[in-house]
């Protein structure tokens, strides 16, 4: 009777939930009935072996835990430090990171730069209508319509697209701004990138010094030269001189990467760090953000806000970047980002999207990460990566689809046959599927594939290279 | 693993705290809930290599959604929810994404499909031992391999996961006894005894 009635309790006596009163009478039935006894060692056993099962997956929780904390600020737990703490410790590095900036354009001096844009010194310069003759602070790499980039005087307000400029060089106090469908790339004389969305404007006050008027930009400084943008917010910007600060808020990246915007209403700005040292300055207060984090300039405050998706919010990039060629080292590390890890199936859908919108500009990327050492230990990376492949590759990729076929996972191999019966019209008298079995059959159709290639392949054509792609 | 003794903030506190714009609240709910997410994904979808990921998707879609939770004290049911609800999309869409491939169909065990995915710690997992219980874990009806789950993943005690759960501590104890019954028989342990 008392055995029917202790039983039920060993389980939790063993993982020590038992209360103190329960306990004592269960262990005193423990000693004297062995049949119980042996139940309980029974139970113990397979505790410590559930225990020593689960301990790599105890471990991987606290690691991706970390790895999710690791993406907001502050790692100690809260409650663990004082709010004021924090605040001070980013006050003086925000401080001394500003000290350095003073100091690198005390040194560097960006608005008396005198180099010229590469290519330009040799051509007379005809400044457009309206456009003074300032020094040369900016010029337009590319943009998906020059019809939609314009370039303006702002004293005039003289606006002309960049298509109509025979050099589309930006002086100092010019402005550039597009239009809601064009997107384009700016370089400055001290090498700082400059990626516009469509319906942004800026000014440019100095090589090194932005003005952001209204929409949003990317912008990557260097080691040598920071990069100072200032957003212009209504209510909080000062009478715009280039000698004055423009604005009590302004966001400094040295050697870093970050992303801005302006509201539409123009009173709230958005600063997001991508990489590198990013600060954030209002008055003699800034706060320096650690890679992905998001800052607010709001009603006269700094502010945090909750990180959007690093890669999607930066999407609209992806035109510019695919009309810098196949080979375009941004676009192969974007796919690979994009690519990310296996499982996370809500963002992965959105990845994998980004991904296909490349349309055939994302198969050369994919086609190499096929073979980097994360998707060789991922694969669901690997055939995802495969997948997309095998929708959008197009003909020059067939030489490397017959390679596929060799592969040794046989998703792999199923997707390359796919996509070259899709291309070619061709089986080699082998099904698509036949691919995914390990039999010998598909090894001696291999030979058979490579044959047929050394005898096609000059009916096919090969990838454009970039220098093509910005030709045509 | 995360001490108990450590907690100086509850859930609710964190949460309002996140909701305040403190990103540390954030850090530290997801310390301590992280475990408990990924026990939760992991005895739903029975993938022990998806979970992870699943939990974290969860996770930050919890903190996305977090100004919609109108009870901070309920944020860890809220956020099983939320897990429930990844897992659900994640089952759905292997289901559609994997079905044309004749060695990806749906009729193998999706632990299988896992055996060469990245994780630091495979070779323990690989053991034999450990394969097979963690097997017939996975093989235990729903609410039995969750509440060994949660107990395992995070050592949560029975009172905790009567609250997670919504059930009393008895049901805990009732799961957790039949759980190891039923797995010491499946084991052969039970018979080895007698």
């Amino acid at each position: 009777m008392s055995c029917e009635r202790f039983r039920p309790l060993l389980s939790a006596w063993i993982d020590r939930q038992i209360a103190s009163a329960e306990r004592s009478e269960l262990e005193e039935h423990l000693a004297e009935c062995a049949e119980c006894r042996t139940e309980a060692e029974g139970l113990r056993e397979l505790h410590a072996d559930l225990h020593r099962a689960f301990a790599p997956r105890r471990a991987a929780a606290v690691h991706v835990g970390e790895r999710v904390a690791a993406m907001f600020p502050g790692r100690a737990a809260a409650g663990h430090r004082p709010p004021r703490g924090r605040r001070r410790e980013w006050i003086s590095s925000a401080l001394s990171m500003a000290l350095g900036f003073l100091l690198a354009v005390l040194l560097f001096q960006p608005w008396k730069s005198e180099r010229g844009v590469p290519g330009e010194r040799d051509r007379p310069r005809e400044p457009s209508a309206g456009v003074p003759l300032s020094p040369a602070v900016a010029r337009l790499v590319i943009a998906t319509d020059p019809k939609g980039v314009e370039l303006g005087d702002r004293v005039g307000g003289i606006w002309q697209p960049a298509s109509e400029v025979a050099l589309f060089v930006c002086p100092s106090e010019g402005s550039v701004r597009t239009r809601e469908d064009a997107r384009c790339e700016l370089l400055t004389t001290d090498g700082c990138v400059v990626r516009m969305n469509g319906g942004a404007e800026i000014v440019f006050h100095s090589a090194g010094r932005i003005e952001l008027k209204r929409g949003e930009i990317w912008c990557r400084s260097t080691a040598q030269a920071p990069l100072e943008v200032q957003p212009s917010l209504a209510g909080a910007t000062a009478e715009l001189s280039s000698a004055a600060p423009l604005s009590p808020f302004s966001c400094t990246a040295a050697d870093a990467t970050c992303v801005m915007s302006v509201s539409e209403s123009g009173d709230k700005a958005l600063v997001t760090a991508a990489a590198g040292n990013v600060s954030v300055k209002l008055h003699d207060t800034s706060v320096q953000l650690q890679p992905r984090e998001t800052a607010t300039i709001h009603g006269g405050q700094i502010g945090c806000e909750r990180p959007a998706d690093r890669l999607l919010a930066v999407s609209w990039m992806q035109p510019l970047l695919i009309r810098k060629g196949h080979e375009d080292p941004e676009l192969a590390q974007r796919v690979e980002d994009l690519l990310g890890p296996s499982g996370r199936m809500d963002l992965a859908a959105s990845y994998e999207a980004e991904i296909r919108s490349l349309g055939e500009y994302g198969v050369l990327p994919l086609l190499r990460s096929l073979e980097s050492p994360r998707s060789r230990s991922d694969r669901g990376r690997q055939l995802c990566a495969m997948r997309i492949v095998s929708d959008l590759a197009p003909a020059w990729a067939i030489g490397d689809l017959i390679g596929l076929l060799s592969h040794a996972d046989p998703g792999v191999r199923g997707l390359a046959a796919d996509a070259l019966q899709r291309l070619t019209q061709q089986t080699q008298g082998i099904a698509p599927e036949t691919w995914r079995d390990d039999g010998a059959e598909w090894e001696a159709a291999v030979a058979a594939w490579q044959a047929w290639w050394a005898r096609n392949k000059d009916r096919y054509p090969t990838l454009p290279s970039a220098s093509l792609l910005r030709s045509s | 693993m995360h001490s108990r003794d450590d907690i100086t903030a509850s859930d609710a506190d964190l949460v309002r705290q996140a909701g305040n714009g403190r990103p540390d609240a954030y850090g530290e709910l997801a310390r301590r809930w992280m475990p408990r997410v990924m026990a939760v994904c992991h005895a739903r979808v029975r993938c022990r290599c998806a979970a992870a990921d699943l939990a974290q998707e969860a996770l930050l879609r919890g903190f996305r959604d977090l100004v919609t939770l109108k009870s901070p004290e309920k944020f860890g049911a809220w956020l099983r929810g939320i897990a429930d609800r990844v897992c659900l999309d994640w089952l759905k869409s292997k289901q559609r994404s994997e079905a044309p491939f004749s060695r990806l169909s749906g009729d193998r065990n999706p632990e299988e499909l896992s055996v060469r995915d990245e994780d630091p710690l495979a070779a323990v997992d690989r053991a034999e031992e450990t394969n097979r219980l963690m097997a017939e874990v996975e093989s235990l009806s729903e609410s039995h391999r969750e509440v060994l789950m949660l107990f395992y993943y995070d050592d949560m005690s029975y009172r905790e996961m009567a609250r997670l759960l919504g059930v009393s501590t008895a049901t805990i104890n009732a799961r957790l006894t039949e759980a190891r019954r039923r797995l010491r028989e499946r084991l052969g342990v039970a018979e080895e005894n007698r």
